[in-house]
């Protein structure tokens, strides 16, 4: 009962969009599919979903070919955002839901739960067009639900929400999980994955970086991250002295220091006491997303331009 | 195809189109003028109506000098009018009311027009034509004629000319006039001018259907990848049933129009002869076509043409449509094949006197032209049913092809945005499979 992406690879021209990427998806986890804009993430979600065919590579919902599976097994929110401008929300919902393939009184009654829960009850009989931003990126959402889906493919889900539309989005993530659904969700906003989902892959130009839960992947780099605060802040050289311990970044208020392990982290606060300095916070944890993220990305190389054939590119 | 999906695509452009103010008030529109334009005959039979009534003149003669019979031989025998069939020829009643009673006559419309004449003081002859339409027809002339003789040979007597010899001199020549129905005679076919009339208006229906319900199909799929609601249709169903889908409710949103429209046209064109009747005009100076199988030949094959020629070229508008992104750029995506409407439209009207020549034969079978071409044919002279055979046959086949091969682009081209591929690359890419 998983979505598994083996191997797929797409090239467009003599740009390789997306090369030899494998990962697994399991229902009722929310996994977050992280890189940056042209890592190929949305050709990665479009070859999920039939739309464009991988060059070589095959995908798998529950064991069964994505090319040959039916339409209405998959949700979309596509990363340009895209209604009919001039028709009804009502109207609109439920046609695209019974274009999916759900019958119209499934497709009603859903549409009636969900316009309660997101709280936009009131906007059934506007045009689209007159909706505010907010309301219409939660019809969009709505587009990609009414027919019951297993798996949920959304391409920035968060981009352009307010604090308070995003909230109420995350809520209903939620209860999708709830149901079991399959959530895959693309974002270059790290925290809001860290905050949501139990699994992530990251892509990087094409190539998958790592993948796995959010834990093991923040473990992966082998480091910790101590966040050290001194009753007086100031410049502290000592402690680059200490061996094994590097300092990332001064916070102002605090040091982010970089250890390989625990033994380490001891060390800086046994040479704190030692100094007769007050610690005014230690707290060690695994690196953000983030950290990782940016850890992972460095040092390769930029490409370049002239090497991305325009003539057929699909946006990614 | 999944049937359900194509239905439901179908349904919404219906639903879309049928709502717009400006279809509706369009198919209004439509309905009145053709209604007009296919009561053409009873109009023209009303107006040579008109001029058949001018034919009795009452001739009130004060003067005893048989002025009726001696202006008779004067009046130019045949047409009083210029239309076509059947005016009447003047006929001079001689009656014994006084100048007053006639007078009352022709108000009352008892009698076309009156000619009152008397003998003036000096003796000579005194005319007064009475007319509602003054001296403005043609009976005033030819009665001004004849009275322009009489008066001569009145004169002549009176001052004592010999009356054989004068009348010999000026006898009245043999004037005739043949009416003919505005006619030709070419390559051995008699096309008939009002058929030539009908086919303009098929030919014309033709081309403007195609090409707006065309650019409908286009401007709207460029709309849906403006709107980028295609990613959304694009994975709820394949691209060969929202092409289906589209072209098949546009089509019939078509037909919605047309439909009123060519009903209304069909039975007031087939009905001209009871209509013109009915209205007190004389129905022989109708067109000598038959009305009523003349209406159902033509829509019936205009229907055929229409949905066969519409479809193939609404398949290649979409395609052509999904390669742009913004509407401005539609006109140009579609500019060649506007070419070959062009082509069969205006080669309609070329060979429609001459509709078995080689170029019309050809024109008529060849699938891009055929339904602006053998539309004019079907109605002016029908082809031999081989030739229709194949020319439906054909067209069906190059309708297949096209949907084919429609899509196939449109699969590729809804995704596409920005640059323009070239058409190798885009025919390439047809041919191998890249996705559903």
């Amino acid at each position: 009962m998983s979505l598994e992406i083996r191997s797929v690879s797409k090239t467009y021209g003599s740009h390789r969009a997306v090369d030899d990427v494998s990962f697994t998806v399991t229902p009722g986890r929310i996994f977050g599919f992280l890189g940056t804009n042209g890592a190929g993430k949305t050709t990665t979600m479009r070859m999920i979903l039939d739309i464009i065919r991988p060059d070589s590579g095959s995908i798998f919902q529950d064991g069964t070919s994505n090319t040959s599976i039916s339409r209405n097994a998959f949700g979309y929110l596509p990363e340009e955002r895209g209604l009919y401008p001039k028709m009804r929300v009502d109207e609109q919902m439920l046609f695209l839901a019974q274009l999916y393939g759900a019958t119209r009184h499934e497709a009603s009654a859903r549409f009636d739960e969900w316009m309660e829960r997101l709280e936009i009850t009131e906007n059934r009989e506007r045009l689209v067009e007159q909706l505010s931003k907010g309301n219409q990126q939660k019809i969009q959402f709505l587009a990609a639900i009414l027919h019951d889906p297993d798996v949920l493919i959304l391409d920035e889900p968060f981009s352009g929400l307010d604090p308070v539309n995003a909230e109420q989005m995350k809520r209903a993530f939620l209860e999708m999980r709830e149901r079991g659904k399959t959530i895959i969700f693309s974002t270059h906003q790290l925290d809001d994955a860290q905050e949501l989902c139990q699994d992530v892959a990251i892509i990087h130009r094409g190539k998958l970086m790592t993948s796995g839960d959010v834990s093991s992947v923040r473990q992966s780099l082998g480091q910790q991250v101590v966040r050290f605060g001194l009753a007086e802040h100031e410049p502290a050289a000592w402690l680059e002295e200490i061996p094994d311990v590097t300092v990332a970044r001064d916070r102002g208020d605090h040091f982010e220091l970089k250890v390989p392990d625990k033994a380490a982290a001891q060390a800086v606060l046994r040479e704190a006491i030692r100094r007769d300095l007050t610690v005014s916070r230690f707290d060690i944890s695994y690196p953000s997303l983030n950290e990782v993220f940016l850890s992972l990305v460095r040092g390769m190389p930029e490409e370049s331009k002239s090497e991305v054939d325009h003539e057929m590119l699909v946006p990614a | 195809m999944d049937l359900n999906r194509v239905r439901l695509v179908a349904k919404r452009e219906w639903l879309t189109r049928l709502r717009q103010r400006s279809f509706q008030i369009t198919t209004v529109v439509q309905v009145l003028f053709v209604a007009i334009g296919a009561s053409v005959p009873t109009a023209i039979a009303l107006f040579s109506d008109d001029d058949v009534a001018m034919a009795d003149v009452l001739i009130v003669d004060g003067t005893g000098a048989d002025i009726a019979e001696r202006l008779a031989p004067y009046i130019v025998p045949g047409e009083t009018a210029g239309f076509a069939n059947g005016g009447d020829t003047i006929e001079l009643i001689a009656t014994e009311l006084t100048a007053d009673e006639a007078r009352t006559q022709v108000d009352e419309g008892d009698a076309a027009a009156a000619l009152i004449v008397s003998r003036a003081d000096d003796e000579d002859l005194a005319f007064t034509y009475v007319s509602d339409s003054g001296d403005s027809d043609s009976t005033a002339q030819q009665l001004y004629a004849g009275a322009a003789g009489i008066s001569f040979e009145d004169r002549l007597e009176r001052g004592g000319i010999d009356q054989a010899e004068f009348e010999a001199a000026s006898a009245a020549p043999v004037f005739t006039i043949e009416g003919r129905q505005a006619a030709g005679e070419v390559n051995g076919t008699d096309v008939s001018g009002a058929r030539v009339g009908i086919a303009y208006f098929f030919t014309i229906l033709m081309f403007m259907t195609i090409m707006l319900y065309g650019a409908w199909v286009a401007t709207g799929v460029v709309e849906e990848k403006a709107s980028r609601i295609m990613e959304i249709m694009i994975n709820a169903a394949t691209p060969r049933d929202l092409l289906a889908g589209k072209v098949l409710g546009i089509g019939l949103a078509g037909l919605t129009q047309l439909a009123p429209m060519l009903l209304t046209g069909g039975v007031v064109f087939a009905l001209q002869k009871p209509i013109a009747e009915a209205l007190g005009a004389d129905s022989s100076a109708l067109p000598n076509i038959d009305f009523g199988s003349l209406s159902v030949q033509g829509i019936g094959w205009f229907m055929v043409y229409f949905l066969l020629g519409f479809t193939l070229y609404a398949a290649m508008y979409a395609a052509l449509g999904s390669l742009v992104s913004r509407q401005e750029e539609v006109n140009q995506a579609v500019s060649p094949m506007i070419t070959v409407m062009f082509v069969g439209y205006f080669a309609a009207f070329f060979t429609m006197w001459t509709p078995d020549s080689l170029l019309a034969r050809v024109l008529s079978i060849f699938p891009l032209t055929a339904p602006f071409v053998m539309i004019s044919r079907v109605v002016i002279s029908p082809p031999p049913a081989w030739e229709m055979a194949l020319s439906v046959g054909l067209l069906a086949a190059a309708l297949v092809v096209a949907i084919l091969f429609a899509a196939r682009v449109y699969r590729i081209g809804v995704l596409l945005y920005g640059q323009k591929p070239s058409w190798r690359a885009l025919f390439g890419k047809t041919l191998e499979q890249t996705a559903r």
